[in-house]
């Protein structure tokens, strides 16, 4: 009986924390597009990420930007870290001229590496 | 549990035995509760990246030479068009038949031996899968120099 119980007890801990360490990685809820050429992240260094919802709203990170100023702080944040890359993590249903602004602000401000966040399709 | 004796037919006296904790309702528990936690922890797609990059603002004293380069036009409802030739539906998962121009293309510009280049150019109203759907067939393709194309303002 006392293995059976160790053994419930370390699937509970388990799921516990995978249940936790899912919800904690997760910002902005959207319904992403789904790619096939997808590749799995290796390197996390010096991107910033910017959501972008279905209606247009941006998130620079966790926090709620309006457009007009996305130019300036995208700007402040590629004088501060030079290598940036911006991965835009847009709702499958946002318009394209939303994803334009975007690219548009982060070119201004002088970024040319992007990365497209999407789920892995089959 | 608590024992209770009887010594000599002595009322009264109560001595203590062991105290055993009941394990099946603590089972129950613990195996509710992994229950919750392996429904509630639902297999979630992990995020991948699709990478380009833009060509920035850099003024150009002279136009830049591209020779091998196709412009695919993505229209609001997703249809994706080369030189004005629709290819596949947009409501299919997957861009086959662009795909497998795209992969010719690419052949042909390895055999001049200069880069296959695309500049994807969606209109506004464009949903963002769509550009999703035809950047993937970009790289089955295997073209790896995928740029867009927007006009200021």
């Amino acid at each position: 009986m006392a293995p059976m119980i160790d053994m419930v007890f370390l699937l509970l801990v388990f799921f516990m924390t995978v249940s936790s360490m899912s919800q904690a990685g997760h910002r902005v809820k959207l319904e992403l597009p789904e790619s096939t050429s997808g590749e799995t992240p290796k390197d996390l260094s010096n991107r910033v990420m910017l959501s972008i919802q279905k209606d247009g709203t941006y998130y620079l990170g966790g926090e709620l930007v309006v457009a007009a100023k996305l130019d300036s702080r995208l700007k402040s944040m590629h004088d501060g870290y030079p290598k940036m890359k911006l991965r835009i993590r847009a709702d499958r249903g946002t318009a394209f001229s939303d994803v334009k602004k975007a690219m548009a602000a982060a070119t201004e401000a002088g970024i040319s590496d992007y990365l497209y966040g999407t789920l892995q399709g089959e | 549990m608590r024992g209770k004796s009887k010594k000599g037919g002595k009322r009264g006296k109560v001595r203590f035995g062991y105290v055993e904790l009941p394990i099946a309702p603590m089972i129950d528990v613990v195996f509710l509760l992994l229950f919750y936690f392996m429904v509630s922890a639902t297999i979630q797609k992990q995020e991948v990246d699709i990478s380009f990059s833009l060509p920035g603002r850099v003024q150009q004293d002279a136009p830049i030479e591209m020779p091998d380069e196709q412009i695919i036009r993505i229209m609001a409802d997703g249809q994706a068009l080369v030189n004005d030739y629709a290819y596949d539906s947009p409501d299919l998962p997957r861009y086959y038949q662009l795909e497998t121009m795209l992969n010719r293309f690419r052949e042909a510009s390895e055999s001049n031996q200069v880069e296959a280049r695309i500049t994807i150019a969606p209109v506004d109203t464009t949903r963002h899968e769509m550009v999703v759907k035809v950047m993937d067939a970009c790289s089955h393709a295997g073209i790896e120099w995928v740029t867009f194309a927007f006009g200021r303002g």
